[in-house]
């Protein structure tokens, strides 16, 4: 089924929107969720809170051009949360790795919260990326929005695991210069 | 703000781009060779030997270049104005003497004593007085410090593979004492004062690496990522075990051996594919070239003319037990190129360099 038509069954709150969804875009969001919390069983738990989640928020919201997209923004948001839930038991090393690269995009790492309010970061994160060669931006993503081990995105890619490194470490310094040079003071 | 923060607002990213990334895998990134009807297998082919030639066009220029500069002195100072690492000082003002214990006095040698000096005790790279400011090439094309007066260079041929090491791979292992900061300060427009200890054109922490000379070899931490920096003049080496055994112990140390034979690129970095390291043609091709003499550069190109640069050779990969890994440039009629070392190469027999074509020929 098309996603715009999914969407229109979650505007008239048909739960065969859930059905749809699950069907089509199942594996890939728990792929997705298993490469950050690597267990199945709460992989399952975050699928499903996903969908009671897109149910809550369609409507308002009408993702009918990047409905997975959509989805997978709501389980990644969920996923990390629950690594960090049992982090508070015993550290997410994965998770873990992957804040310490990105504490390099920072030019003053501290406690604070945020300083620049989600629309200006979003403009910023986006102008980075589009600034970016399709390579670079796609590499970028698939380690910090979708979480893949280095290896993963090597093998993805057909490059070696040095290349994704240099490649991320570059980015990663690219980020932070970026950010500096438009005035974001994270 | 932190970096667990921003990866929570990873989320703010356009949704178009994290589809585009979601799809996005090798044929996507190679749609132009799709377009042309070419297959996945063939335009990856296209790449590599695209790269490959772009590759040995570098190699053919910075052996050329070396040559150039040996030949007329771009690596050799003088009394020139600018910078020039001979004449590194230490923290306190003081002079610092060079690899071989002279003071400043005794470096500032004619031109021409700067020259490789062949000899029987084997060819002499004379210290490097590297001046940026008379030819900002030499800048560019390599990442250098300086640590106790001695010019510790990092090998542009294979910065990239160098570099890539983890931390957590080598740090119990390999590094050593903690020597000091690199600080990056010198650029073309550096004077000659500026050439002081741990200067240079990277910035980073400096590290001993067990088990090697650190007047040979040093680390440099840049980030989370280990770059091995070596002194590659002032000294003399007459065979080939003088490198790979004195310096890099590499006979019965070696774990594993790549090879690329075309398309290797430190810019485009492609997988090296393995080679079996129990075959006897590698342990004949490391004995032989523990037993081959130095000559210059200088001389093979006197003697054939650039040309032996353009015959099909391998990169060869060597990674040793304790995580250090260096390349060794395998050309056809036998002549072997280390990236360390510009201007002087060595030569095996022509046997051992068949067995082990024979060898990568079989996988």
């Amino acid at each position: 089924m098309e996603d715009g038509r999914i969407v229109e069954l979650f505007w008239e709150r048909d739960e065969a929107a859930i059905k749809q969804t699950a069907e089509k875009y199942g594996g890939r969001l728990r792929a997705l969720s298993l490469g950050i919390v690597r267990d199945v069983q709460t992989v399952e738990e975050c699928e499903n809170d996903t969908y009671a989640q897109a149910w809550d928020l369609i409507p308002p919201n009408e993702p009918k051009a990047y409905l997975y997209a959509f989805l997978a923004r709501i389980i990644r948001h969920i996923s990390l949360n629950r690594c960090r839930d049992r982090a508070r038991l015993k550290r997410s090393a994965h998770v873990c790795e992957l804040s310490a690269e990105l504490d390099q995009c920072i030019a003053s790492p501290d406690d604070c919260a945020c300083r620049v309010d989600d629309l200006a970061l979003a403009e910023a994160l986006n102008g980075f990326l589009r600034s970016l060669d399709e390579e670079k931006r796609n590499i970028f993503l698939r380690r910090y929005w979708y979480l893949d081990a280095v290896a993963d995105i090597a093998a993805r890619f057909g490059v070696s695991e040095s290349k994704v490194k240099t490649t991320l470490f570059r980015s990663r310094n690219q980020l932070r210069m970026y950010l500096e040079k438009e005035g974001y003071h994270l | 703000m932190r970096g667990n923060e921003l990866l929570d607002k990873m989320e703010l990213v356009d949704p178009a781009l994290v589809e585009a990334a979601e799809g996005a895998s090798v044929p996507e990134m190679q749609g132009w060779a799709k377009s042309s009807g070419a297959d996945e297998t063939s335009a990856y082919g296209i790449r590599r030997w695209t790269k490959w030639a772009a590759a040995a066009a570098c190699l053919c220029l910075l052996a050329v270049g070396g040559f150039m500069a040996v030949r007329h002195g771009i690596f050799s100072t003088g009394q020139e104005p600018g910078g020039d690492i001979g004449s590194a000082q230490g923290e306190s003002g003081d002079k610092l003497p060079d690899s071989q214990g002279n003071d400043d006095s005794e470096m500032d040698l004619p031109e021409e004593d700067r020259k490789i000096i062949v000899s029987e005790n084997g060819v002499t790279i004379p210290p490097m007085k590297v001046s940026l400011r008379k030819d900002e090439s030499a800048c560019i094309i390599k990442n250098f410090f300086i640590y106790q007066g001695r010019c510790y260079m990092q090998n542009s041929a294979t910065a990239y593979i160098r570099t890539l090491f983890d931390l957590d791979d080598v740090e119990k292992e390999l590094l050593g004492e903690h020597l000091g900061t690199a600080t990056g300060m010198i650029d073309a427009w550096t004077p000659k004062d500026g050439y002081v200890e741990f200067a240079g054109s990277i910035y980073g922490e400096i590290y001993t690496l067990k088990g090697y000379d650190p007047s040979f070899m040093l680390g440099l931490m840049e980030g989370h990522e280990l770059g091995f920096y070596v002194c590659n003049n002032g000294i003399t080496l007459k065979y080939g075990s003088d490198f790979l055994e004195d310096r890099l112990h590499l006979a019965g140390n070696y774990c594993a051996l790549m090879y690329e034979d075309k398309g290797w690129d430190r810019e485009y970095e492609i997988l090296p594919l393995p080679v079996d390291v129990e075959a006897p043609a590698v342990s004949e091709l490391v004995e032989a070239m523990d037993r081959a003499e130095f000559v210059t550069v200088e001389q093979e190109l006197e003697e054939e003319g650039i040309g032996w640069f353009d015959v099909e050779s391998y990169r060869l990969e060597f990674v040793k037990n304790d995580g250090v890994r260096f390349d060794v440039f395998l050309y056809e009629n036998g002549r072997v190129w280390f990236s360390e070392f510009n201007d002087i190469c060595i030569r095996i027999p022509q046997e051992t360099y068949d067995a082990f074509a024979a060898l990568v020929a079989a996988d």
